[in-house]
């Protein structure tokens, strides 16, 4: 398969101009100016086939959407190579924008006080749409992601769910050959997340785009992709099939209950673990090599009143710290 | 194996970058017009200051030898008011901040990401706000001159000469203070920047009396800017319609507009090396 993502030991460095505090630390600043560096990416190399749905992911202030912005030619490196679709993005950025598209999840490219089909219109003029071409896109998009009920209403007064499906149509309407994703689901509830990851999977699947997501949600990369790189200060922790990240990391899930009634005693399972029991509340922690989650769940309903349940992938700051460990294990047994 | 050699789709030339800007023009008037209400209450604003001016003048009795000292009627000063403060009022601080602010910030990153320059999406979102900004205000000031002073006689000819000036003059005045806005990527706050270029706008440009009212020595330093292009010549053909002063005034604008490229084209450059964006 051809890729259509290279990198080879990529570098970002920022650097922040260090301020003393007080008046003196001030003055002496504009004297002296001290520059304080922060690697935010370190020595990267990755590549994506066509078609290939990769995530890259890591905990608050890795390097993910430092990555992203330097592929799509918004950071220039500090150092090294990196290839998109065969041009390098900080050289080519607007040749490279007509073939890409890019969703940050905390940023909105719809225009806010106006209907989402208002920006889908202007963003046909700027991806230079032939209008037969994109009134037949749209349409497909629209009924794709649902979007016809949403069209007429301006962007504010969309539930966040809303706005993602249509933030997510307007970056296809140009048809990319890559979509860059960072955090798509950040702040969406359960039901809102599963369309959002059924969307882009659907959209990999059927149209060949090559998906790479950036998520803290260990389940959008479960659902979506085949091949994970964990980083971590902008650093290669793993780079691997998500069915090897799942067995070696991802089996330990975490189960929250609120019950009906206050302190009740808890069945001992095999693989199962409370982590905390207070009042109503319950939290447990399923290892599911021992006790697969649906018997898990199926006995713990069976004797306790629950008035609600929620399943959840370990936090990656967990999943990067069992990184560690096996990284120091490895380490020590050479 | 890369996919050199596949065909990618690259952006179109002038042609379809302009209608790309018309674009962005066009959404941005829509936006505003979500808030009419809004733009109307501003307007309170240059009601007060036309309503205050006209009683001053009335007051100091300038009426009587204004036409010696200035070659305005006072109802012509009324009017010429009308115009330098439509121009004035409509240049739209809170786009320049912006700028300055998603420089700053790193929010250009968001807006880098597209097949149309940075520059030239501001250029359309500030054409668009200032156009809609500076009808409303011509509109609501003719009326107000009406009702004050009563009409005076203005010419289509007159109309189209100062608006084609005044539309010239916008594009250059965006150059400038997208300019100066740019200059964020090494200075903390373009803020006072922009306030000494908007004063010296309103003062050498001739925004409350024209300049020939000017003393001596003020006027001399007002004749030798290129403010007055800006706001004294595009207000003078409002009123006194003057074909080879429209061709003056038009090349001066024309020129203020392309030497202007020459530092916002150079800081862009080099300041899209310091973008610095935090997060993830």
């Amino acid at each position: 398969m051809p890729q259509v993502v290279e990198v080879h030991n990529l570098q970002k460095t920022f650097r922040r101009r260090v301020r003393g505090a007080g008046v003196r630390g001030i003055v002496r600043s504009y004297l002296h100016t001290e520059w304080h560096s922060i690697e935010a990416v370190h020595d990267l190399s990755f590549a994506i086939e066509q078609g290939e749905a990769l995530a890259l992911i890591g905990p608050n202030g890795a390097g993910k959407s430092t990555t992203i912005k330097m592929l799509t030619g918004i950071l220039y490196p500090t150092s090294g190579e990196a290839r998109v679709l065969g041009v390098v993005p900080w050289r080519e950025r607007t040749t490279l924008a007509m073939n890409i598209a890019t969703v940050f999840g905390q940023r909105s490219q719809l225009w806010y006080h106006l209907p989402a089909g208002e920006t889908f219109d202007l963003l046909a003029r700027i991806y230079e749409l032939k209008p037969a071409a994109y009134r037949e896109r749209r349409a497909e998009l629209v009924r794709r992601f649902e979007l016809e009920p949403l069209l007429a209403t301006a962007v504010r007064k969309l539930s966040l769910g809303q706005r993602m499906r249509c933030e997510i149509a307007a970056a296809l309407l140009h048809r990319p050959q890559i979509l860059f994703l960072d955090e798509p689901t950040i702040g969406l509830d359960v039901i809102a997340k599963q369309t959002i990851r059924s969307l882009i999977g659907e959209m990999n699947h059927n149209e060949g785009v090559a998906v790479l997501l950036t998520s803290h949600d260990a389940g959008d990369i479960e659902r979506l992709c085949k091949r994970v790189v964990v980083i971590n200060q902008g650093t290669v922790m793993f780079d691997d099939r998500v069915s090897t990240l799942r067995r070696r990391y991802l089996r330990r899930k975490v189960i929250d209950l609120r019950l009906r009634d206050a302190d009740m005693q808890v069945p001992l399972l095999a693989g199962v673990e409370v982590v905390k029991a207070k009042g109503y509340g319950l939290k447990l922690e399923v290892d599911t090599d021992v006790q697969p989650i649906e018997r898990a769940v199926a006995a713990l309903m069976a004797v306790l009143p629950v008035a609600d349940i929620t399943i959840e992938d370990a936090p990656l700051e967990e999943i990067i710290a069992a990184m560690y460990r096996d990284q120091a294990h490895a380490l020590h047994d050479d | 194996m890369t996919i050199e050699g596949q065909t990618l789709r690259r952006p179109g030339g002038l042609l379809l970058t302009t209608g790309k800007v018309w674009a962005v023009l066009c959404i941005t008037l829509r936006s505003r017009l979500a808030y009419v209400g809004e733009l109307l209450l501003r307007t309170l604003f240059l009601i007060l200051i036309l309503f205050t001016f006209t009683q001053l003048w009335h007051a100091t009795n300038l009426g009587k030898n204004v036409l010696v000292a200035t070659g305005f009627t006072i109802q012509e000063l009324i009017w010429y008011l009308v115009f330098t403060e439509a121009l004035m009022l409509s240049a739209a601080n809170a786009r320049e901040l912006e700028v300055d602010s998603e420089v700053r910030s790193g929010d250009i990153a968001y807006r880098l990401g597209r097949p149309l320059p940075y520059p030239l999406f501001h250029l359309g979102a500030g054409l668009g706000e200032r156009l809609l900004r500076f009808t409303l205000y011509l509109l609501v000031g003719m009326v107000v001159a009406l009702v004050v002073v009563g009409p005076i006689q203005l010419s289509p000819m007159g109309v189209l000469m100062s608006c084609s000036i005044a539309l010239v003059s916008f594009v250059g005045d965006w150059i400038w203070t997208f300019a100066i806005s740019l200059t964020s990527f090494w200075i903390e706050d373009t803020f006072g920047l922009h306030l000494l270029y908007r004063r010296a706008f309103m003062i050498l440009g001739g925004m409350l009396i024209p300049l020939s009212a000017y003393p001596e020595w003020l006027g001399r330093i007002a004749r030798t800017l290129p403010f007055q292009y800006l706001v004294y010549y595009p207000a003078r053909l409002f009123v006194h319609p003057d074909l080879p002063v429209w061709l003056a005034a038009l090349g001066a604008n024309l020129a203020i507009a392309v030497v202007g490229l020459l530092p916002l084209l150079l800081l862009y450059r080099i300041g899209l090396r310091f973008v610095s964006t935090q997060g993830g």
